[in-house]
């Protein structure tokens, strides 16, 4: 018997094919092959096809349980860009994959933790919206950590 | 790139330290509400981070007349694949004696347990007999109301404390048993526990008579799976089991499989604790120290050995005695901290290659806990008076504060509260 296979649709209509025991590792798949039998194309509108890749190249490991969890740390650390991790975790939390997703938050913790605010801000493309006042109000609050 | 979503943006956030947690708030307004958010507090807390613990240090705690609060340390343990260190943070330590911090003036304190980044603590003196509450990251700190049972006046024997929440209701309960020397019929006379529980929010305590057994001496319960654990009272041996649990749900007392220590042992010193999920006993023997482990919660059978450190082994520290250890934490790898309650010295057994390393010395230590550091807000319970200790506090305050200097790291001594107490009234 062949294995079944899934077609997904990035964000720019590009097409990935992947065994179906693999996609549902995504508890979204699951639920839509569950569903409806998931025959057609699924289309994934926010995910591009270069993370979308990555996605897959995760799925597709063939790791020994044990091993998993070192396997996913290390599938983060060497793509430790963090607009690349965001668009990672973006992609982790609409196909719910937790692990993938737990772990790209993490590494982008672990980058920032020793960022200024400035570079917070600049890396995750935040406008600094803060009155001096608040700024003020917030330091004078939390006195003992700064 | 697009906006974060609220989801990923919340995740991230509470996987950092608590201080840079602080710093975030500054980032940008969406920032400032989330961290605010209850939504991310609890998520905050649901999430495993840095052990730390808070130690309590008093330089007249050995004398019984003193009435000085000492002072609370907040320290990280820095959890290294094959060495431990203590990350110290040069403000978060918190002299109790300062003047600008009158609510622990002229008494003494002790910690008595930790929920959810919430402290308990007793503070006694003639004239106080209270319990509080006490959040070191949002600095607030709430004071019980007395128990009318046990004016302040009398000075009782606090034997046993226990601090949880219950996960069905949610409520956080602070329960305690308190000894008493009952005559019977000619010169006979027999030591009963007695317990009482106050439930957040109720504004009274609640007597729950008299207990079954009674509690060992002044141990903080050891909180897991809603239930608050002690040992028994020695005096107790006739009990098919040593452990008493108190259920933080049905607030019943019962007793609770022990680990089947050789009858030798059984007047050996004793103390419960969590680590790494388990509930743990460890006995001070005359030769060794056992820490026995519960592999399968409430399963009798799942009592194992875990760890057996012969005081003979060389890397032993001779100076050490081992009846004065005290579990407290268990790390990633196995690893399992004590403190020394005598010498004030902190370990790390490494059980895989059985080996003791000295972490750190604490001078003229009174009491340690282990603590998660968390967001709740002590004002949230709406109908307790929850206060905020001031926050502007000028460096000039600082001067007057006893050093506790240590070898390594950054402990410069600051206070941490100040001077008013701004009162949040419901």
């Amino acid at each position: 018997m062949s294995k079944k296979t899934l077609t997904l649709m990035s964000k720019d209509k590009q097409l990935f094919n992947i065994e179906e025991h693999l996609a549902v590792q995504s508890v979204t798949i699951r639920n839509m092959v569950k569903e409806d039998g998931a025959s057609s194309v699924i289309p994934l509108p926010r995910v591009d096809s270069e993370t979308l890749a990555l996605v897959i190249e995760y799925l597709n490991r063939q790791q020994a349980p044990e091993e998993d969890e070192d396997y996913v740390k290390k599938f983060v650390d060497e793509r430790g860009e963090i607009p690349t991790l965001l668009e990672l975790a973006q992609a982790a939390l609409d196909l719910d994959i937790k692990k993938l997703m737990d772990a790209a938050c993490m590494k982008v913790a672990d980058l920032i933790k020793d960022f200024t605010l400035e570079e917070v801000r600049e890396a995750l493309r935040i406008e600094n919206d803060r009155t001096p006042e608040e700024e003020k109000a917030i330091r004078d609050e939390f006195q003992w950590a700064f | 790139m697009e906006a974060l979503p609220v989801e990923l943006t919340m995740d991230i956030l509470s996987r950092l330290p608590v201080k840079t947690i602080i710093h975030c708030k500054l980032v940008c307004n969406k920032w400032r509400n989330l961290i605010s958010d209850s939504s991310f507090v609890d998520l905050h807390l649901s999430g495993s981070r840095a052990t730390s613990l808070i130690i309590h240090q008093n330089v007249n705690y050995k004398c019984e007349a003193s009435i000085d609060p000492g002072m609370l340390k907040w320290v990280e343990i820095e959890d290294k694949v094959d060495h431990h260190g203590l990350h110290y943070d040069s403000l978060v330590n918190l002299d109790l004696s300062l003047s600008m911090v009158p609510i622990f003036q002229s008494s003494r304190i002790s910690l008595k347990g930790s929920v959810n980044g919430l402290i308990c603590l007793r503070q006694y003196s003639r004239r106080h007999n209270n319990t509080c509450i006490y959040n070191p990251v949002t600095r607030e700190v709430l004071t019980l109301p007395t128990s009318p049972q046990y004016p302040k006046h009398i000075s009782f024997t606090i034997i046993a404390y226990g601090f949880g929440v219950s996960s069905l209701t949610g409520e956080y309960k602070v329960v305690r048993a308190l000894n008493r020397i009952i005559r019977l019929n000619g010169d006979k006379s027999k030591m009963v526990s007695e317990a009482e529980v106050y439930t957040f929010g109720t504004g009274q305590w609640r007597n729950l008579g008299r207990l079954p057994y009674c509690i060992y001496e002044s141990d903080v319960g050891a909180v897991l799976n809603d239930h608050c654990h002690w040992i028994l009272s020695l005096a107790e041996n006739h009990a098919p089991e040593k452990i008493i649990t108190f259920d933080l749900s049905t607030e019943m007392f019962q007793l609770f499989p022990s680990p089947p220590i050789e009858e030798e042992e059984g007047n050996c010193i004793q103390h419960l604790a969590v680590l790494k999920g388990c509930l743990c006993n460890s006995v001070a023997g005359d030769l060794n120290f056992t820490i026995w482990v519960m592999k399968e919660y409430g399963i009798k059978n799942s009592w194992h050995k875990e760890v057996v450190i012969l005081e003979a082994i060389s890397k032993w520290p001779e100076w050490l005695s081992i009846d004065y250890i005290y579990l407290i934490e268990g790390l990633k790898d196995v690893t399992i901290l004590s403190v020394d309650g005598m010498s004030g010295s902190l370990f790390a057994f490494h059980p895989r290659n059985n080996a003791i390393e000295k972490i750190e010395t604490f001078d003229w230590l009174e009491g340690w806990l282990a603590y998660r550091p968390s967001f709740l807000k002590l004002q949230n319970f709406v109908s307790e008076r929850a206060m905020v200790l001031e926050k502007n506090l000028p460096i000039s305050w600082m001067k007057g504060t006893k050093s506790f200097a240590h070898g390594k790291g950054t402990s410069v001594q600051k206070a941490w509260g100040s001077s008013l107490l701004l009162l949040h009234q419901p």
